[in-house]
């Protein structure tokens, strides 16, 4: 199986973020934190919609704060995950 | 001699220099450094022609800087207004407005903030921008000084006239009616609260002291002149941490500290991710919550954990500062249904539990909860009618002087002679320690004009938050609505802690048989969306 590709997962992501979280993110690279989008509520549910929507557990203690910086980081995040890394 | 909350660093400064005052992300600030800079800045701002009284506002986040930028403005004789650099600017313009101020002490990523302030003509006339950065301001931005200008200044204090009945600070809290309202803090009520506390629980030249709230939010207060007037040493926590449980305890244990202040959500939010272990934190003496409940099952959590320290519940509004009451745990709570006190008046307090006619209730019978003591709040800033409806004189009372304050909280006073807080009499929640006015958040809605009709309402959360803020929306026809749209709009209008983060959509809102909205309807389809971690 092929790991699909990163601006994919980015789509899968805004869609998660605008349906299950309720945030609008206007580009991949929008600082989520330094624009107030992103909240301790809001990793917590994010962290749920992966393991829901992309089958994907990510542990809480494995997470670095520049993982969660923009969608483009989460998406690299979810690639990596995907294909085995940590 | 101490008398004003500044002179607690010129005491350190003389009698130990060159101990730590102040540390965030390996900058070191000595209690000497934080006097000479701060006494700078206050010749600065004599010197630009700020006087006794003037309103300073500070838009940054927490810093060193921040910290040189709050005592330079007390040692000026003014009063500082800290803000919240992420709160949006028609909020910020709001509260600029009210305190009638030109100064604007800034730093920080605030650059599009400044510039959306700034492009009104009316506003660039009258404000100006001292910039508290160790680098210059972003582009665009014009500052009338920067912390690189401060050699030129006297090294000395300035000559002071304040007295202790001055104010130190006014800070703003949510208003129902979608203006947020300041309330004005003296020196003599933080004195008060800090030689209470620091007597209470020990505070010592050795404590290293965390400093998790952002400066804008009243615990702060506590932190920085609690650490000051025992000459400790305060480590600001990076507020990103607060999106990674583990991390915060990473740092409790590196900086090894000794006292650890925060919101309930926060210590609930570790507790859930459960990244304390057992006999974790050996230095950690002191563990104090305020702002909101913090549930038993996280609380046992804790104390199950951390046997060497003490666990102490704080309880108060801002309009009487810091704190009112305490409640020292005494031993684990053996039942998760256990309800912890707000316990007993802190030193010159009284908490008063009357009914309607403001006499007091039966021991175990609930009242409104009402504050009497040194604490209290002149009042609102230039808001004399809000004033008389929340502070009231002491009932049989005889000096004009001598007031009480409606806390808007339901309370018993127990046999014990403790205090139990039951709910609110209002609509406000708290959510993550912030009291939210849920009348800010609809007039908020109300103005996008998208919506026919629309109710917040807070419901209980199993998760750690505290409190849900759920929203109930009908869209006008023909307009295209989305949760995510109307999430994005009101992030323009409030702060990110007002957000709702439950909606439900209505062709119609549900109605009581009177036609109002029912709220309690509301409630119940709102509290099994839960969100759970695991």
């Amino acid at each position: 199986m092929t790991a699909p590709s990163t601006p994919s997962v980015q789509a899968e992501l805004a869609v998660l973020f605008a349906k299950d979280l309720h945030i609008d993110v206007p580009t991949p690279e929008t600082d989520l934190w330094a624009t107030g989008r992103l909240d301790s509520v809001a990793v917590v549910e994010l962290l749920l919609q992966l393991e829901k929507r992309f089958g994907l557990r990510v542990d809480m203690e494995d997470l670095d704060f520049d993982h969660l910086r923009s969608l483009a980081a989460i998406a690299a995040l979810v690639a990596a995950r995907r294909n085995g890394g940590r | 001699m101490t008398s004003l909350l500044q002179h607690w660093v010129t005491e350190q400064a003389g009698r130990r220099p060159a101990a730590g005052a102040v540390v965030f992300k390996g900058e070191r600030l000595t209690y000497e450094a934080l006097e000479v800079a701060s006494n700078r800045l206050a010749h600065l701002l004599k010197d630009a022609g700020c006087a006794r009284g003037d309103r300073v506002c500070l838009l940054t986040p927490k810093s060193p800087a921040a910290i040189v930028g709050l005592l330079g403005v007390l040692k000026a004789d003014a009063v500082y207004v800290p803000l919240d650099p992420g709160s949006p600017v028609p909020r910020l313009e709001k509260m600029i407005a009210s305190c009638d101020n030109r100064w604007i002490l800034t730093s920080g990523a605030v650059g599009p903030t400044l510039e959306a302030l700034f492009a009104s003509p009316g506003f660039a006339d009258t404000h100006s921008i001292g910039w508290l950065g160790s680098d210059g301001p972003p582009g665009g931005i014009t500052a009338q000084f920067s912390l690189a200008d401060l050699p030129a200044y006297p090294t000395t204090p300035p000559p002071s006239t304040n007295g202790l009945q001055d104010p130190a600070h006014i800070l703003f809290t949510s208003g129902s009616t979608g203006t947020p309202k300041g309330v004005v803090i003296t020196h003599a009520s933080v004195r008060r609260f800090i030689e209470w506390a620091v007597s209470y629980f020990g505070t010592a030249p050795t404590d290293r002291i965390s400093g998790h709230p952002p400066l804008h939010f009243d615990l702060s207060t506590f932190d920085l002149f609690g650490t000051f007037a025992a000459g400790a040493e305060l480590h600001l926590v990076p507020p990103e941490l607060n999106l990674l449980p583990h991390k915060l305890a990473d740092l409790i244990r590196s900086a090894e500290l000794t006292q650890w202040f925060s919101v309930p959500s926060v210590l609930n939010y570790m507790a859930k991710f459960d990244v304390v272990e057992d006999g974790d934190f050996p230095s950690l003496r002191r563990v104090l919550w305020c702002g909101e409940v913090f549930p038993t099952p996280a609380l046992i959590y804790w104390m199950q954990r951390l046997p060497h320290a003490s666990f102490t519940n704080l309880y108060g509004p801002t309009e009487a500062t810091i704190a009112s009451s305490y409640y020292t745990v005494p031993s684990c709570p053996v039942s998760e249904d256990e309800v912890i006190p707000i316990g007993q008046a802190c030193g010159g307090e009284e908490l008063l539990v009357l009914d309607e006619a403001l006499g007091p209730v039966p021991p175990g019978e609930m009242g409104e909860l009402y504050i009497r003591g040194a604490g209290l709040s002149p009042g609102y800033w230039r808001d004399p009618a809000k004033t008389r409806g929340a502070f009231l004189p002491y009932p049989g009372g005889t000096d004009p002087a001598d007031r009480i304050y409606r806390t808007g909280d339901l309370a018993t006073l127990g046999p014990d002679g403790l205090v139990r807080f039951l709910g609110r009499a209002d609509s406000q929640i708290k959510t993550r320690g912030y009291r939210v006015e849920l009348g800010e958040i609809e007039a908020a809605l109300h103005a996008l004009g998208t919506l026919r009709e629309c109710a917040v309402v807070g419901v209980p959360s199993q998760d750690f938050d505290g409190v849900a803020i759920c929203c109930a929306f009908a869209p006008l026809a023909g307009t295209d609505v989305t949760p995510a749209g109307l999430r994005e709009a009101l992030t323009r209008a409030l702060p990110s802690y007002m957000l709702p983060s439950r909606w439900l959509e209505f062709a119609e809102l549900p109605k009581t048989t009177n036609g109002k909205i029912d709220r309690r309807r509301l409630k119940e389809l709102f509290a099994p969306e839960t969100v759970e971690a695991q």
